[in-house]
């Protein structure tokens, strides 16, 4: 199949998924993946892994775009009203699904290295299924903005933690041909520079953007413009070694407090972006290797059981410590579980970093991958309308999305 | 609701500065790639000896999987002590071998595996290729008879395997073709492979990779040849014929007289001798092709079966009665130690004697004549004719040359063996 084909294919069956699984009560992205599963190598094979290949870059696009929609929820204002509450609750969720799974891992008789990378990649949560329950939703209040706060600040974190746990195994086991002072540099090098470096770049094309946007008046140059910046800003941080992950986020952050028409952009962005997200779902959809899950082993169900029940936990004991709103606390748990790109990817720097651990890595991750990024969007919209959140933020179409006067 | 903004200018440019500063020198402090040097390009000697460890590497494989199938089929192969030749288990009671050497009467042990039996050896006929030994008990070393296997595809592999003494032997070969071809009297199927046969691989098989029996070497002529399976059967049956069983005892081959050769010995009711094989206990009589026996110590005889008395292997002193051309004959016929025996077709016997008698050699013959129908060939050196020496080469040609002839006999002398032609009458030459 050309790629044209499976483009057009992907979204016509993404559509019809997507009204079936509304009638079944599950979000639609749970419906895109689907399709994605049954599409993809692992079920019908329609969609190669060279499709796949090919339409990677749309996916990539997508992930830009969705990460930039997440970073508006770093607004001056609103950040500061809700900063403190997310961090402290992302780093509870956080760290108790990493020392669950951790533990469960060593318990099992792992080695420590193993144990601590499943920790940290058990850590992620995903951005764009996420965001994506919370805008079919349309959903707002207190449970979303804290969603919304905690998947920004959890991909940070989860990426800082990788790069630790990444340098504390560099320095243990050695690197051949390389002292130790240039080992450290290494290490501490790559660590900061995916982070400040993603957020210096991601800053500076936030900038342009910002300082663009106020002389563009139509809504079509608009998009032109939001494109243009994304895919150069994606491109580029590919080119630099830098997270485009981060530098999305940090374009979302520049953009949202440097600009007076940041609203109007996301919303016009809102209106535009669908078929790419659908697209992006399908895509991992197919990715998922659905044939691993009877494989994960015990492991695996450590690893999947620790992580929800870390999340879970951790969410809820750290909301009531800081006396959130009920509905955060009874449900903010249960809106973090979807895991997905991020993990496979950090499994991905696993593989090349690290083969030693990759197969138990790889195994572990990419089951429960296909398990979480199922359950997980599904589990998020039972969250956010049991907590009567849903449907609070349907607006006029011109209005923004995220509404930061609450 | 947007006057959250924060930042002047000031602090936009400042960050701005700073951002920049971050890449430009996080782009220019990025630690170094580790140096990867790519693998070192093959010389041509290295690339040559990577080739040669390829094809040795399947050679080996090969020669590996060619000694799984010798190994495998050897459990149906038996030596035969002391001919120190192979042999094939033919069935249940039977082994194939090549003819044996020895006398007739003579012990033989067979080992297949640690088991040794004791065979009495059968004369074969040594106008047949092969003999059957008849194996008291079935042997319960190895295994069972090899299926016979069809031909082959041209081009695939087969596996020579024999026994020589206790050196255990086998040769890959590929299949060519089959052709047709005639050994001693019989005419068989001959394989032929791009193996070169040898005497040492004497009664071993031809097998097919999976195991089955395609052909059986065994000596054709003065040379080996790798003879189809099929055709072991009718040269087994062949080599038990009485004619056969008394020419191997006695090197005489008695034949009933045909309807070409009755215009020739008009009046007489016999055996005719047909051949005569030098050396033997029968040239030692006296016999000469072209007598007629016609009694067996006093008894009539009148058609084979009643020649069957000759078979019998101690030394008893047989009496013949017949006719040499008009005159009445008597033979006494016995054996004589240190004569050969027949059990070699003397062309197997390495060298072929010439008899004494003048070179009256033939050096073509013509097609259709009837000396061609009577089964005179070139090369056939003529001894008698109608019972006399010629004196002289006009002489010979003189009675060849009769353009209105009587039935003549001639005796000729081919390989070893003096044999009765009769040329029937006739106009034409």
């Amino acid at each position: 199949m050309n790629e044209l084909t499976s483009i057009g294919l992907i979204l016509l069956l993404a559509l019809v998924a997507g009204h079936l699984v509304k009638v079944l009560r599950i979000p639609e992205v749970t419906g895109y993946i689907l399709v994605g599963v049954a599409l993809g190598p692992s079920v019908l094979g329609w969609l190669t892994e060279d499709n796949l290949l090919t339409l990677g870059i749309l996916s990539e696009v997508a992930l830009g775009l969705i990460l930039f929609s997440v970073g508006a929820v770093f607004e001056f204002s609103l950040f500061k009203r809700i900063g403190r509450p997310v961090l402290v609750v992302t780093l509870a969720e956080s760290a108790l699904a990493a020392v669950l799974v951790t533990g469960g891992t060593l318990a099992l008789g792992q080695s420590w290295p193993i144990a601590l990378l499943l920790g940290t990649i058990a850590t992620a949560t995903a951005p764009a299924s996420t965001l994506m329950v919370i805008r079919e939703c349309d959903s707002a209040g207190p449970l979303t903005d804290s969603l919304l706060g905690i998947i920004a600040v959890n991909n940070l974190l989860c990426m800082s933690l990788f790069g630790l746990v990444a340098a504390t195994i560099d320095l243990t086991t050695g690197i051949a041909g390389l002292a130790m002072s240039e080992m450290l540099y290494r290490s501490a090098f790559w660590f900061l520079w995916q982070l400040v470096g993603s957020a210096a770049l991601g800053y500076l094309v936030g900038l342009l953007l910002a300082g663009w946007s106020s002389h563009v008046t139509e809504r079509g140059e608009m998009l032109i413009l939001l494109a243009g910046s994304l895919l150069f800003c994606v491109g580029v941080s590919r080119t630099l070694n830098l997270s485009a992950l981060v530098t999305s986020l940090a374009v979302g952050a520049t953009m949202v407090n440097l600009s007076e028409r940041s609203r109007q952009l996301f919303a016009a962005l809102s209106q535009t972006d669908p078929p790419f997200y659908a697209i992006f779902f399908v895509i991992a959809g197919a990715e998922l290797d659905v044939s691993r899950i009877p494989a994960m082993g015990i492991l695996g169900l450590v690893y999947v059981v620790g992580r929800a029940a870390g999340k879970l936990a951790g969410a809820t004991v750290a909301a009531r410590h800081l006396a959130l709103p009920l509905s955060v606390r009874r449900f903010l748990g249960l809106g973090l579980q979807a895991q997905a790109g991020l993990a496979v990817g950090l499994t991905l720097a696993v593989n090349t970093r690290y083969p030693q651990f990759a197969p138990i890595v790889s195994t572990v991750v990419l089951s429960s991958v296909a398990v979480f990024e199922m359950i997980g969007p599904a589990s998020t919209r039972f969250a956010l309308i049991r907590s009567g959140e849903a449907g609070l933020a349907r607006v006029p179409p011109n209005e923004p999305l995220l509404t930061t006067d609450l | 609701v947007n006057s959250a903004h924060s930042g002047s200018p000031r602090y936009v440019a400042i960050l701005a500065v700073i951002a920049s500063g971050i890449l430009a020198v996080g782009w220019f402090a990025r630690p170094r790639e580790i140096p990867q040097s790519p693998p070192p390009v093959p010389s041509q000697t290295e690339l040559q000896e990577l080739a040669r460890r390829t094809q040795r590497r399947s050679l080996e494989t090969m020669t590996a999987y060619f000694a799984d199938v010798a190994s495998e089929v050897r459990r149906s192969l038996v030596s035969v002590q002391p001919a120190g030749v192979s042999g094939i288990l033919w069935n249940e009671t039977q082994v194939v071998t090549a003819p044996f050497l020895g006398e007739p009467g003579a012990t033989m042990t067979i080992r297949a595996g640690d088991t040794v039996s004791s065979v009495v050896a059968v004369p074969a006929s040594p106008r047949v290729p092969v003999s059957a030994l008849n194996v008291p008990a079935p042997l319960t070393g190895p295994g069972a008879a090899p299926r016979a296997a069809s031909l082959p595809q041209s081009g695939d592999w087969v596996v020579a395997v024999w026994l020589t003494g206790e050196t255990k032997a086998f040769a890959p070969a590929n299949f060519r073709h089959s052709v047709t071809t005639t050994c001693g009297v019989v005419t068989v199927g001959e394989v032929m492979t791009s193996l070169s046969l040898n005497r040492a691989m004497l009664g071993g098989g031809l097998f097919t990779m999976d195991g089955n029996l395609v052909a059986l070497i065994l000596p054709c002529g003065d040379r080996l040849a790798a003879i189809q399976t099929s055709a072991v059967a009718e040269m087994l049956k062949r080599a038990g014929m009485i004619e056969d069983r008394v020419l191997a005892r006695w090197g005489i081959l008695f034949s009933p007289l045909s309807d070409l050769d009755r215009p020739y010995f008009r009046d007489v009711d016999g055996l005719l001798v047909r051949e005569v094989w030098l050396g033997t206990a029968g040239d030692a009589a006296g016999f000469r092709p072209g007598d007629v026996v016609t009694a067996l110590n006093g008894a009539p005889v009148a058609t084979l079966d009643d020649v069957r008395g000759l078979e019998v292997r101690t030394d008893v002193v047989f009496e013949l009665d017949g006719r040499r051309g008009r005159s009445a004959h008597t033979w006494s016929l016995t054996s004589v130690p240190g004569l050969a025996s027949t059990g070699v077709a003397p062309a197997m016997a390495g060298v072929v004697l010439e008899g004494p008698a003048g070179p009256y050699r033939i050096g073509s013959v013509v097609p259709g004549s009837r000396a061609e129908r009577a089964g005179v060939r070139p090369g056939d050196r003529i001894v008698r004719i109608d019972g006399a020496e010629p004196r002289s080469r006009q002489t010979v040609e003189r009675s060849l040359a009769q353009t209105a002839p009587a039935a003549m006999l001639l005796e000729i002398e081919r390989d070893g063996r003096r044999i009765a032609v009769v040329i029937p009458a006739g106009g034409s030459r």
